[in-house]
């Protein structure tokens, strides 16, 4: 029940998904937990809500894979934060999964609109 | 690693802080105030505990953190249950305990390579004779040469056979046990002295001057660990001999006897004469294979030289064969199947015990059921719990593996001590790193096996009853009474194996007391006096003189000598021809055991004469040769006729006796020789005046009980004749009857043992269940009694439900057993592996401790008061 309670409210990402979002927001440069949140929930028209309970361990994953490098930095307002950001071998994964990325995305849109081939199937 | 773990940690805090600072801040601009503001943050944020944990988990070292967590709540547990907790570590200390002890000589005895550098490469050979007689495989010198030098798969041979000597020098001669061996002998081994050398092929010869090895035991004990010892002179049988060396300390061979002190050379001995007969069958034989050779080639290698040996000397090798096995299995093979018997008899009791501690754990996880649930609620995962839960019971399994430990320690120099005599390498039984390691697994695999099944149940829980309800609720519902159902049913079916098995045992124990013996062991006394190692110019003379001297004791009723007493390890069968009767074919003659007596032997041992007379004062050595023989002579080779005045022809007995036709005076009843369990064979008897014997038996009947005080009075009266007279194995006949069935009693005493302490587990288990049934179900209990149920009711309700689960294990218990007995076949004697009287009796005897099991909750749960019943909960 709690693991239901857990998930209720998101928009289940697809496995990877979330990587691709992290690496994409790090590319326009160093940003923080908090702000990667903030900038896919703007950047998706507010419709991607990402879990703290996912975020966290997407970018704790993706710092021990060697994408991201992470730095404590003190804020505008003079508090210390934890500030990610992309490496170069997590811009040649973003790269890959980008393209892997369009081609899903292409793959599905095929599928869920088949009229194309449709006729001469 | 922890101070690194413990700054990540801080790190993480202060992230998941900064990220709810900065979300609370973000509201405040945006114009709620600063307490809304973090709740809300707060909110949005989710559970932080669970957060940090998935986190902490991308680190790689989670499953140690959370492994010393569960630890740590694991000891808590424990120590917060004392009482739970010494249940079950006693439990399984006993099981675990057992299993290591009974491994450990399974270790020392089946699995430990042998003590020689070649041990890997070591086999036996053994002479198989169709027509019997010689049991103990042994090989005639000629033929062992010649497997030696025709089998080019073997790269030493060695002949050696069991003997002792009387080691003079200083006081009373000592008899030592020791070898006499071919010269190869150590390199077959591949073993030299740690001081001096070993003898050479030159020292191996008729004639050559006599040498010895001897035992760094004997060195320490008796020439004080002299490092001059090489080249001095010991007297060994009253012979001057050299010691050219001394083995290194524990080294023993061969290993069937628990110590030898000595080794000679075979060639030189006295036994010059024998070791060109190609009929004396009187030596053990082992061989190194060359490297790369497997045993079954040089089987056919030897099959080979015995077909050749077999045409070439028909008269000694027709028929006959040699048979190759690993010396270690040849060793060990007649305890093997008793020790494996016993070794999966404990891991029953450890099985038994593994149901009791899982009965316990299910009867705790139903009363934590709302901490499971709170833990849940609190975002733990299912494998989370059920990884916790398995850290306790793998807490519980490793205390209890490391009581068990010392309680092996504590049951092994038992089991040493009740060595009934037949284990090989006793002293080399020991808690070793292979029985450690042995223990940690059994552990382990105890604690997943009893805490598999109670952690998925608990892991399993419904939220909203266990948060809601008292946590104690009902019986836990149907499946976890079904695993408990399960259980009860194992312990009982597991109980009655061990229990059928122990009845078997106990049957052929008292059936094998119960063979008559042939003679009657009560209130007799035996001595063994050796004339050949000393110098007697008429050994005969000296034996009349004993005998006589002994009957004029008080209190003795009679007194007698054979040369083989019964129960003694020798064992030798010599061929005979019946006179009249044509030459028998090479390879089918007549067999049968000789045994020297002098005229009061049978009167002394009470064996009744059936046809005919003993043999008596009249049959000198200057009067007609004549011969009393059993009745499973008479039987086999006198079958329908009457054995009495025929003529056997008697030769290779005894080194002085010449062939002779003897004739047949009487038949007497037969003797159990060789043991309670072998049936008697072809024997026939001789007067020692007739067939000079090497050492003779004296076998005293005491008028009284007071058998032991007579021993002094005999020994007296020996000395008396002959102050130097050799004399050893002064004991009671009882004893040696007894000492007989030492391995019997042994594996029916362990066996017995064992399947006591899984009745008793089995009935605690019965108990526990039955109790916390009952404990469950007394709200429902006095609903039924508020509804009319009367007390019978209730106590057939719950003894009923008992006993279906007892005669459900009875029933699967029984055809385990029907299937299981057979194997331990060869430890039965006089009783069926399917004895129907046995079962019976088993499990009559389960099902009435079982009522008693289930009784006493039954009443119990009679004794419930309706309204407090009702009022609970």
């Amino acid at each position: 029940m709690a693991k239901e309670s857990r998930y209720r409210n998101r928009i289940e990402l697809l496995q990877g998904t979330l990587d691709l979002l992290i690496l994409q927001t790090l590319q326009w440069g160093p940003q923080h937990g908090y702000g990667i949140s903030q900038a896919i929930r703007v950047n998706s028209g507010e419709v991607l809500r990402v879990d703290t309970g996912s975020l966290y361990p997407a970018l704790h994953r993706l710092e021990r894979h060697g994408w991201v490098s992470s730095d404590w930095k003190i804020s505008d307002n003079n508090q210390r934060v934890k500030v990610y950001q992309l490496t170069a071998k997590g811009k040649k994964q973003l790269a890959s999964e980008r393209s892997r990325w369009e081609q899903l995305s292409e793959a599905i849109a095929r599928a869920l609109n088949p009229q194309g081939e449709g006729g001469e199937a | 690693m922890r101070l690194w773990g413990r700054r990540r940690d801080e790190e993480l805090d202060e992230e998941v802080r900064s990220h709810l600072r900065m979300a609370a801040q973000e509201r405040v601009e945006r114009g709620e105030t600063p307490e809304q503001a973090e709740a809300a943050a707060r909110r949005e944020f989710g559970n932080v505990a669970l957060v940090k944990e998935v986190t902490r988990e991308m680190w790689g070292w989670a499953w140690l953190r959370q492994f010393t967590q569960d630890l740590r709540y694991g000891l808590r547990t424990m120590r917060r249950g004392p009482g739970f907790t010494a249940a079950a570590v006693l439990t399984l200390a006993l099981g675990i305990g057992a299993n290591s002890a009974i491994f450990s000589v399974v270790n020392a005895v089946l699995l430990r390579p042998l003590p020689y550098p070649n041990a890997g490469r070591l086999v036996r050979i053994r002479r198989v004779d169709p027509r019997g007689g010689n049991v103990g495989g042994t090989v005639s010198y000629p033929n062992f040469t010649d497997f030696r030098e025709q089998a080019p798969g073997l790269e030493h041979a060695a002949a050696y056979s069991d003997s002792y000597a009387w080691l003079g020098g200083g006081g009373e001669p000592e008899r030592i046990e020791g070898v006499y061996a071919s010269a190869d002998l150590f390199p077959t081994l591949g073993v030299s002295p740690a001081l001096g050398r070993a003898f050479t092929p030159e020292e191996d010869r008729p004639g050559a001057p006599l040498v010895a090895v001897i035992s760094h035991g004997l060195w320490q004990r008796r020439f004080g660990s002299d490092g001059g010892i090489i080249g001095r002179e010991i007297l060994l049988d009253g012979d001057k001999t050299t010691v050219v060396g001394v083995m290194p300390r524990g080294f023993n061979f061969p290993l069937g006897r628990k110590s030898n002190d000595f080794w000679v050379p075979l060639g030189s001995s006295g036994y010059g004469e024998m070791l060109k007969n190609r009929r004396a069958n009187n030596h053990s034989v082992i061989a190194s294979l060359r490297q790369g050779v497997a045993v079954g080639q040089a089987q056919a290698e030897l099959d080979a030289v015995n077909e050749r040996l077999a045409s070439q000397y028909p008269e000694a090798n027709a028929g006959a064969a040699a048979r190759v096995t690993e010396l270690q299995s040849d060793l060990v093979g007649d305890v093997r199947p008793a020790l494996l018997v016993l070794l999966a008899s404990v891991s029953f009791v450890l099985l038994i015990a593994c149901a009791n501690v899982a009965n316990l754990l299910l009867a705790r996880a139903a009363a934590r059921g709302r901490e499971m649930a709170l833990r849940t609620a609190l975002g733990a995962t299912r494998g989370r719990i059920v990884r916790q839960m398995l850290t306790e019971s793998l807490l519980l399994s490793a205390a209890g593996g490391a009581a068990g430990l010392l309680v092996a320690s504590w049951a092994l120099p038992l089991l040493v001590a009740a060595d009934p005599g037949n284990i090989p390498r006793v002293s080399e039984i020991d808690l070793d790193p292979r029985v450690l390691a042995f223990a940690l697994f059994v552990s382990l695999l105890t604690g997943v096996l009893f805490g598999l099944a109670p952690a998925l149940k608990v892991s399993r829980p419904d939220l909203n009853k266990s948060l809601k309800g008292g946590g104690r609720g009902s019986a836990g519902g149907p499946a976890r009474s079904r695993v408990r159902s399960l259980l009860i049913v194992s312990e009982v079916a597991l109980s009655l194996v061990l229990l059928v098995g122990a009845g078997l045992l106990i049957r052929s124990f008292v059936a094998l007391l119960g063979t008559p013996p042939g003679y009657d062991p009560s209130q007799v006394l035996t001595a063994t006096l050796d004339v050949s190692r000393a110098v007697y110019p008429e050994p005969e003379r000296f034996f009349q003189q004993v005998g006589a001297r002994v009957r004029e004791l008080p209190g003795v009723e009679a007194a007698g000598m054979t040369s083989l007493p019964p129960l003694s390890a020798s064992d030798t069968s010599v061929e005979f021809r019946i006179e009249g009767r044509p030459e028998p074919q090479p390879g089918s003659a007549p067999v049968a055991r000789p045994l020297a007596i002098d005229e009061d032997f049978f009167r002394a041992m009470r064996v009744p004469v059936r046809k005919g007379r003993a043999l008596g004062e009249q049959d000198t050595g200057r009067s007609l040769k004549v011969v009393v023989v059993n009745e499973e002579l008479a039987r086999r080779y006198f079958p329908g006729e009457d054995p009495i005045g025929k003529r056997l022809i008697l030769y290779h007995t005894y080194a002085k006796s010449e062939p002779a036709p003897y004739e047949v005076v009487g038949v007497v009843s037969d003797v159990r020789h060789r043991g309670l369990n072998v049936p008697a064979s072809p024997e026939f008897y001789v007067s020692y005046l007739q067939m000079a014997p090497p050492r003779m038996t004296l076998v005293v009947r005491s008028a009284t009980p007071n058998v032991a005080g007579l021993a002094a009075s005999v020994r007296g009266a020996i000395t008396e004749v002959d102050r130097g007279a050799l004399v050893w194995d002064l004991r009671q006949m009882d004893e040696r009857l007894a000492e007989s069935v030492a391995p019997q009693r042994f594996n029916t005493l362990l066996l017995g043992l064992f399947a006591l302490v899984a009745l008793a587990l089995a009935a605690t288990g019965i108990l526990g269940v039955m109790s916390y049934t009952v404990a469950a179900r007394t709200h429902e209990i006095g609903i039924r009694l508020a509804l009319g149920a009367t007390r019978a009711d209730i106590l057939r309700l719950v003894v009923g439900r008992g006993m279906l689960l007892t005669l459900g294990g009875v029933a699967s218990g029984t055809a385990a057993a029907l299937g299981l007995t057979r194997l331990m076949s060869s430890l039965l004697y006089g009783v069926s592996t399917t004895d129907p009287v046995t079962f019976v009796v088993v499990a009559a005897l389960i099902s009435v401790v079982a009522l008693i099991a289930c009784y006493v909750p039954a009443r119990r749960a009679t004794q419930v008061d309706p309204l407090i019943a009702m009022r609970y909960e």
